[in-house]
């Protein structure tokens, strides 16, 4: 019995599962702002940011992945700089939560494990048709409690939190033969066959008020651009990772901290 | 129809050259500052990395300092300093019979595990089997070989197609991938008996744990009212060996290593070294509503010798099962009750039994017996107003 | 049919999940649970179309993840509270009709942890409660699923040999809280035939 020997991230093949399976094929990308919500006027805006949860592959012919160390490595890099150069909503600082140990570290992982909950949920019960609850349709009402600021205290202080998760698996060439070969053979037979598609692109990013708790904004996108593996396209990629995110207004009598 | 056939031809033959060649990693491992070669093991590598940083703080590790230098002392005897040094083992909190290992040396070892092993000499088998998977690059060798069957099987599949007699070839390839993987198993098995033995453990001790494990799957069966599934092929898409033939070649391997050399079976050390996490492990078994299997476990456990805690881990069984085992859950807390270990719930449970047994008084006055023994108990107000015959 | 047969098995795509419904629930006395267990409920639930089991309807505000409110509207004698995988090989532990409260806790307790493969289950509270006008029994579970820590509140009794029972559960953090109340308040407002 002993002996299975890999078994891969639960928690992050269901969010991923349900980031795929809840798009139809006709909406693959949304994104919704708690209404109402405007930064504070009064103060620049500080925002940490979880670790990324980057994957990058890429997919053989028959589909199966295979994770790229470099290809990681280069986008979680890439995506770390364009985030803290986008400067999100017109923050002044976008800082990383850096990695905890102990308690700290227990409190992180408690607030992953509800963000993933809640990020699944908008996913599968909000944003998109098929499961969506009818008193969610409108509104964008999740929370994960004002217990968050603790997570601000374990990294000097921030008004929000940003966490961000892209899966890229790309099409070997491999793959993009079989995918032409297998429309010659579909054409050839009449149109019956299969549709392969080559490559998976998806990405979701979500930010928090670390004062309330209050989830402000999330976007998904099940078919993402941008190459990750190179600076430009991460900044692409970021750019879309960031669509319809809050502005703030200009800062008014408040000097950006010094 | 033929004429549709080269086009696809074509790209079969283009395909081939595509799959760029990687590097076939040489080295142990396991060897201190290894670090993994070419674009595949750094890939898994990586990956498994990644899964770690979550591991390290799952809810569900068991944290134990003693019990966790005892797991890696094991493991050290087992493979050798120099090896196991590169192993990072967790101890996860599950029931189940189960261990697995990482390209990267991930060592997950599940709690059921603990309970069903008998003695060190069998928990070194069982390391040395995962460790053998790390030794050996089993995860890539068994990426590489999935990534191959699915590919062969999408091609032939759209060849088919196009040659207008459409099937689906990815199973076909499927079945010599599963049976890739069942090698790689008895590899891990011969390679952790090996290992063990030449560490001074028992060698027959491996064999045995195949044998306890058909046991137990006979006494759940019997427990259900079912046909035992211990001997059932699953087929040709499956992952391992079956029982039995693990059981006997490792019977057969390690009755020819047995050597007056290699006598180690540490009952005693096992015993002793896990004491402190057996109350939670008896009771994350007992309460799986799998009777057979759970009696099968604790009498191993007691081997003839049944504590106070194993007596009322019994009764607790007899009690969730229904009527007719009320009778014998009584008599076990009883049994359980008069000796000096006898766990404080044993005075509830004997309550409950009481009550359900029509003794409605030494029911009642036992169940105040262990309220006044268990005043933090969190069912209290329950037990209480049971107590005062409500 | 070759060609469904095809894309099924290429599996290229991933297989569309099947598709659950939510209806809105009305904010007046209803009935659950195909049963003659009604409740009053504040206006903002959702219930599930899909039956987990005969006698179970689950409704939530925000989402099953998030939180959920189970209706038991008579679980009969030797019936369990989940689906059984395999009814033969794999059964699920069975409510019996002499149970009590101590019981029925044990019952819910066996259940999650084989049906969540929640082994760290802990029961919190176990005491008597009045349930539709009647005494009836509390509960209070807390167990690790996937990571997340998530707590739970049961009430119910037993009427005519039949478990009646309302449980809420949401993640320890915030969302237990936040909710208890408002599931608290159906759970007062439940009347039984």
């Amino acid at each position: 019995m002993w002996g299975l020997r890999d078994m891969s991230s639960i928690r992050w093949a269901v969010l991923c599962a349900a980031a795929l399976a809840a798009v139809p094929a006709l909406a693959q990308e949304k994104a919704a702002t708690k209404p109402g919500f405007a930064f504070p006027t009064d103060h620049a805006i500080r925002i940490l940011v979880f670790r990324p949860e980057v994957r990058a592959g890429s997919q053989s012919a028959g589909g199966a992945t295979t994770p790229n160390a470099e290809w990681t490595r280069n986008a979680r890099t890439n995506i770390m700089t364009a985030l803290t150069a986008a400067r999100p909503g017109g923050a002044a600082e976008v800082a990383f939560i850096p990695d905890a140990e102990g308690d700290a570290a227990a409190v992180l992982a408690d607030y992953r494990a509800l963000f993933g909950a809640v990020a699944n949920t908008v996913l599968q019960h909000r944003l998109f048709k098929g499961d969506r609850l009818p008193t969610k349709k409108t509104g964008f009402e999740y929370s994960l409690g004002p217990g968050v600021a603790k997570l601000a205290e374990t990294a000097g202080g921030g008004d929000y939190a940003l966490f961000v998760t892209t899966n890229d698996q790309y099409g070997s060439t491999g793959r993009k033969l079989l995918q032409l070969a297998a429309a010659l053979a579909t054409t050839a037979a009449g149109g019956i066959g299969p549709t392969v598609t080559s490559g998976q692109h998806s990405g979701y990013a979500g930010l928090i008020d670390l004062k309330t708790g209050d989830l402000i904004w999330m976007n998904a996108d099940a078919r993402m651009g941008g190459d990750v593996r190179d600076a430009d396209g991460a900044a692409r990629r970021v750019t879309q990772l960031l669509e319809d995110f809050p502005v703030q207004a200009s800062v008014a009598a408040a000097a950006p901290k010094p | 129809m033929i004429a549709r056939w080269p086009a696809t031809a074509a790209l079969l033959l283009a395909a081939a050259p595509v799959m760029a060649a990687d590097l076939t990693p040489t080295g142990s491992p396991s060897a201190p500052g290894y670090t993994p070669i070419g674009r595949d093991e750094q890939g898994l590598w990586a990956e498994a990395d990644e899964q770690e940083r979550e591991l390290k703080a799952s809810k569900l590790i068991v944290r134990d300092p003693g019990v966790n230098a005892y797991l890696r002392r094991v493991l050290c005897r087992t493979v050798g300093d120099g090896h196991c040094r590169a192993v990072r083992l967790y101890l996860v909190r599950a029931p189940i019979f189960n261990a697995d290992m990482g390209p990267t040396g991930v060592l997950r070892l599940y709690t059921g595990l603990l309970l069903r092993v008998r003695d060190e000499a069998e928990l070194a088998a069982i390391l040395g089997h995962e460790f053998t998977h790390f030794e050996n690059r089993h995860s890539l060798a068994d990426m590489r070989r999935r990534r191959s069957a699915t590919n062969w099987g999408a091609w032939l599949t759209v060849a088919s197609i196009a040659a207008s007699a459409p099937r689906n070839y990815t199973p076909d390839f499927l079945v010599s991938y599963y049976s890739y993987s069942r090698d790689q198993e008895r590899e891990a098995d011969l390679g952790g008996l090996h290992r063990m033995s030449g560490a001074g453990y028992r060698p027959l001790a491996a064999s045995n744990v195949w044998m306890h494990l058909r046991e137990e799957k006979d006494a759940q069966a019997r427990g259900l009212g079912v046909r035992s599934l211990k001997d059932r092929d699953y087929g040709p898409f499956v992952s391992h060996p079956m029982d039995v033939e693990r059981m006997t070649y490792l019977a057969r391997e390690g009755q020819a290593l047995t050597t007056p050399a290699t006598s180690f079976d540490g009952l005693d050390d096992y015993r002793r070294q896990l004491a402190p996490i057996w109350p939670m492990l008896i009771d994350d078994q007992i309460k799986l509503n799998d009777f057979g299997a759970s009696e099968y476990v604790l009498a191993n456990l007691a081997r003839g010798d049944w504590t106070g805690p194993l007596l009322y881990a019994r009764a607790e069984l007899y009690r969730a099962r229904g009527l007719i085992d009320q009778l014998t859950a009584e008599a076990l807390y009883r049994q359980a009750i008069v000796r000096d270990d006898a766990p404080v719930a044993t005075w509830r449970g004997l309550g409950l039994v009481l009550l359900r047994n029509g003794r409605a008084d030494e029911g009642r006055a036992m169940l105040r017996d262990y309220l006044r023994r268990a005043p933090d108990a969190v069912d209290r107000a329950a037990l209480q107003a049971m107590a005062d015959g409500m | 049919m070759n060609a469904k047969i095809m894309t099924m098995a290429l599996a290229l795509l991933l297989a569309a999940p099947a598709v659950a419904g939510w209806k809105v629930v009305a904010p007046t006395r209803v009935t659950v649970a195909q049963s003659t267990l009604s409740v009053t409920p504040d206006a903002g639930w959702n219930r599930w179309t899909v039956k987990p089991i005969r006698n179970e309807e689950r409704w939530s505000l925000d989402g099953p993840l998030l939180n959920r409110l189970s209706f038991y509207g008579g679980i009969a004698q030797d019936e369990p509270l989940a689906r059984e995988r395999n009814r033969k090989r794999e059964p699920l532990p069975k409510f019996d009709r002499t149970m009590r409260a101590t019981d029925i806790a044990e019952l819910i307790e066996r259940t999650v942890r084989i049906t969540e493969e929640a082994p760290d289950f802990v029961t919190e509270a176990v005491e008597p409660a009045t349930f539709a006008g009647q005494p009836g029994f509390r509960l209070r579970y807390r167990y690790t699923a996937g990571e997340l820590v998530r707590r739970g509140e049961a009430r119910g009794r037993i009427a005519d040999g039949r478990l009646y029972m309302i449980v809420f559960t949401a993640p320890a953090l915030h969302y237990f809280d936040a909710g208890l109340p408002r599931a608290a308040a159906i759970m007062d407002s439940a009347r039984i035939g």
